[in-house]
C-alpha cells in the first residue's frame, strides 16, 4: 500500500490572505497534502480524492498521537483566527477533486431524478473552479459568496453568504458532509429527516453512516470543531445566467428598500420585484441629497440560452467589481472626515461600478472576482433581522459621524439558515451588515461603538464567523440563542466522545467563545 | 554653462541613470492562461513561494534563468544538472500566478550602489485546478 504525498514543513508562518493584524502565527507543523501517492501509482479509478483522503487520515492520527490540535484551511479569507491553531494546520488547497453526477442507485430514493445534478466536492476546490466546471456540464452552483475564490468547505464553515435572499448561504444547499474524525476514523453525516445519499453511496466511498439532523446542521457550520471535512455533496442547478444592474443614487431615495425590501422607485430592470441578488453599499460620509452615496447591485437570474452571455470572462476587477474587503486602502484610516468620504466614493465608484441603464450578463462562475490582498484588512459583519435595518443604520451613522473610519457599509439579505450557528439565522430574511476596511486604531475605535450601539438600543445581532468580532461566551449565546449553542454543544459531544478529542479540533478562538469543551 | 547649472545637471544625470539603464534588468513570466481571465486560476494562496532574485552590473551579467523546480538537496554537477532528482513544488499543476516586486531596501541598495547591484523579490503561487469526472453510476467492488 503507497503512501499519500503530504509536503511538511516545520515552524512555518502563517498568516492570512489580507495580512489581517493578528492573525495567524507560527505554526509548528504546515501540512500540505496532495491527491498523490507516493509510488506514483494511480489513485483507484472513479476515486481520485483517495490519496488526499488517506493523507487527512494520516495527518489527524499523527496530531491524536502527539496530543496537538489540528485545523485545517481554505482559502484563508477569514479576517479573525477562526482558521488558525499553532500546532498543526492543513492546506486543503490541492484537495480539488470534483465528481460530477451519480447514477441514480447513489442517491437516495426521493433524490433519483435529479442524480445527475449530484457533485462531490473535496474541501479544497474553489468556488471558481466548481463552477467552471459544473458550467462544462449545464449546471451551477445554487449561491455564492460576493466573490469567488474560497474553498467550499472554508465558505460553508464560516457561514459564508451572497445575497441570494431565496436561497440562503453556501451551507443551506449542501447535503452532506464527509468528516475525518477521531482516530482518523471517516464518516459520512446528513440529516435523517432529509437524507440525500443512499447506503450504496457510504458503502463506495468507505465511511461510516450517521443520519443526525443535529450533528448536521451543527456540523456544517462547525468552522473546523467537529474534525477535518474531507468532502460535501451538493445538488447543482441547471446553468442560469446573472445580469449585474449597478447604480448610484443618494442615500434617501434607497433608504426604504434598503430597510424593507420594497423596490419600488428603485427604477430597477424588473420593476418592483425583489431581485435575485439585492445588495446596497452605502459611503456613511456621503448621505446628503445630490452625493450619490447609495451604490445598488443587483442580480438577476436568467435561464441560460446557448451560446451564453457574450461578454469575455471578468477578470473580477474590470467589469462585476472587485470584493468589498478589497477595496479600502492603507490610506483610508490616516485621512481626516471630509477627506476619507472623497477616498471612499472614489473607491466604491471603481469597485461597484454603476452599469445602468444597462445590465450586464455573465455566468455565475465569473460574476464575482477573487479577492485581492489588501495588507492589513479587516472587516466586521453583523447579522440582523430585516425589521430593524433602520434602527442598525441609525446606529451605525451615530457612530460613524464621531468615529470616521475607512470602510463601507454593505447590506445584503439572505434567506434564514437552519445551520445552528450560521449567523444568518434570522427568519425569513438575514439583513447582513459588513463594513471592511484596513485595520487601524479608528477602526477598532468604531467598531466596539458600533457594537455597543447595537447592544444599547437592543437591536438582535450575530457575527460572521470568519470576521472580526468579540470573542466570548456571553457574545456567542447572545447572537444565537442559549438553546441552538446548547445543541451545537451537545452535537459535538455527541459526534467527538473524548474530551482529547474536542480538544484535538479545538483552537483559541473556539476556547474564548466558550465551544470547546 | 555655470558651475550652478553644471551642478543640477550632473545630479539630474545621477538620478536618472539608473532610470535609464533599467532597460536591462529583466524578468519574464509565462503565462498559463490567455488574458483577460487570470483570476479564473484557482491557486494554492495559503503556500507562497518567495525568493529574491539578485541581479549586477546594470543587469548586463549574464541572463539569470529561474526556474521554480529545485533539486533534491540543492545538489548539482559541475554543468548545473541535478544530483539527486528534482522537487516540483507544485506537483506538475504548474505556476498559477506570479508577482515581482521591489521592497523598499532593494531599491535603496540599487540607488546606493548606483544599480550595480539589483534585486526584485518574486513570489509565486501553484495552480490547484484538477478538472473533473464523473460520479458513480455503477455499483462495483471495492478498490
Amino acid at each position: 500500500m503507497p503512501n499519500p504525498v503530504i509536503d511538511v514543513r516545520v515552524d512555518q508562518t502563517w498568516n492570512n490572505w489580507h495580512s489581517s493584524s493578528g492573525v495567524g502565527g507560527t505554526v509548528a507543523r504546515f501540512f500540505i497534502p496532495w491527491n498523490d501517492w507516493d509510488d506514483n501509482s494511480a489513485a483507484p479509478a472513479g476515486k481520485p480524492f483517495v490519496p488526499g483522503l488517506a493523507g487527512l487520515k494520516s495527518i489527524v492520527r499523527q496530531a491524536e498521537a502527539a496530543g496537538k490540535r489540528v485545523r485545517a484551511l481554505g482559502s484563508g479569507w477569514s479576517l479573525n483566527n477562526v482558521a488558525f491553531v499553532p500546532d498543526y494546520l492543513i492546506d486543503t488547497a490541492n484537495l480539488s477533486a470534483l465528481l460530477i453526477g451519480f447514477g441514480p442507485r447513489f442517491v437516495s430514493p426521493s433524490q433519483q431524478a435529479d442524480s445527475e445534478r449530484f457533485v462531490f466536492s473535496q474541501c479544497g476546490a474553489q468556488l471558481k473552479t466548481i463552477n467552471q466546471e459544473l458550467a462544462k456540464n449545464g449546471l451551477a452552483l445554487p449561491t455564492s459568496g460576493a466573490s469567488n475564490g474560497q474553498t467550499i468547505v472554508g465558505a460553508m464553515s464560516t457561514g459564508t453568504h451572497g445575497s441570494a435572499n431565496s436561497v440562503g448561504a453556501i451551507q443551506d444547499f449542501i447535503l452532506g458532509l464527509h468528516i475525518v474524525g477521531e482516530g482518523g476514523e471517516d464518516y459520512w453525516i446528513e440529516r435523517a429527516s432529509q437524507p440525500a445519499m443512499s447506503d450504496a453511496f457510504v458503502d463506495w466511498l468507505g465511511a461510516q453512516l450517521i443520519r443526525d439532523d443535529d450533528l448536521f446542521l451543527s456540523a456544517v457550520v462547525g468552522f473546523g470543531s467537529f474534525g477535518v471535512i474531507h468532502g460535501v455533496v451538493f445538488k447543482a442547478e441547471p446553468l442560469y445566467v446573472l445580469e449585474l444592474f449597478v447604480q448610484q443614487l443618494d442615500y434617501q431615495r434607497v433608504l426604504q428598500a434598503a430597510t424593507t425590501l420594497d423596490m419600488r422607485g428603485l427604477g430597477l430592470p424588473d420593476g418592483d420585484a425583489l431581485p435575485f441578488h439585492f445588495e446596497v453599499v452605502f459611503n456613511p460620509y456621503k448621505r446628503g441629497a445630490g452625493q450619490g452615496g447609495a451604490f445598488v447591485r443587483v442580480l438577476n437570474k436568467r435561464p441560460f440560452v446557448a451560446p451564453g452571455p457574450s461578454v469575455l470572462p471578468t477578470d473580477g476587477a474590470s467589469l462585476h467589481g472587485r470584493d468589498l474587503v478589497s477595496i479600502a486602502g492603507v490610506f483610508s484610516g490616516m485621512l481626516p472626515g471630509p477627506a476619507l468620504g472623497d477616498f471612499l466614493q472614489g473607491q466604491l465608484l471603481s469597485s461597484v461600478t454603476p452599469t445602468a441603464p444597462r445590465s450586464v450578463p455573465a455566468l455565475p462562475g465569473v460574476a464575482f472576482g477573487d479577492s485581492q490582498p489588501t495588507g492589513g484588512g479587516t472587516s466586521v459583519e453583523l447579522g440582523i433581522p430585516i425589521n430593524r435595518i433602520a434602527d442598525a443604520l441609525n446606529a451605525i451613522w451615530a457612530v460613524t459621524d464621531v468615529h470616521p473610519f475607512g470602510a463601507p457599509v454593505a447590506l445584503r439579505y439572505v434567506k434564514s439558515s437552519d445551520a445552528l450557528l450560521a449567523f444568518s439565522h434570522f427568519p425569513p430574511i438575514t439583513c447582513t451588515i459588513e463594513m471592511p476596511g484596513v485595520d487601524s486604531a479608528a477602526a477598532r475605535i468604531a467598531h466596539q461603538a458600533i457594537f455597543a450601539a447595537f447592544k444599547a438600543a437592543s437591536i438582535p445581532h450575530s457575527f460572521h464567523w470568519g470576521q472580526q468580532a468579540p470573542e466570548d461566551p456571553q457574545t456567542v449565546v447572545a447572537s444565537f440563542g442559549r438553546a441552538r449553542v446548547d445543541r451545537w454543544l451537545a452535537a459535538r459531544r455527541m459526534f467527538l466522545k473524548s474530551a482529547a478529542a474536542r480538544h484535538m479540533f479545538s483552537n483559541d478562538l473556539l476556547t474564548a467563545c466558550g465551544l470547546s469543551t | 554653462m555655470s558651475s550652478t547649472q553644471f551642478s543640477i545637471a550632473l545630479s539630474l544625470l545621477s538620478a536618472l541613470a539608473p532610470a535609464a539603464l533599467g532597460g536591462c534588468y529583466h524578468y519574464a513570466v509565462a503565462a498559463r492562461e490567455p488574458p483577460p481571465n487570470s483570476q479564473m486560476v484557482a491557486i494554492d494562496r495559503m503556500n507562497p513561494q518567495t525568493s529574491t532574485q539578485w541581479q549586477f552590473a546594470w543587469g548586463l551579467t549574464d541572463e539569470p534563468v529561474w526556474s521554480p523546480i529545485a533539486c533534491t538537496n540543492g545538489e548539482k554537477d559541475a554543468a548545473g544538472n541535478c544530483l539527486h532528482g528534482s522537487i516540483d513544488p507544485c506537483h506538475g499543476k504548474g505556476i498559477g500566478f506570479y508577482e515581482v516586486n521591489v521592497p523598499w531596501y532593494m531599491l535603496l541598495t540599487t540607488g546606493v550602489t548606483l544599480g550595480i547591484v539589483s534585486g526584485v523579490r518574486t513570489t509565486f503561487y501553484c495552480a490547484t485546478g484538477s478538472g473533473s469526472e464523473s460520479g458513480p453510476h455503477a455499483i462495483s467492488g471495492p478498490h
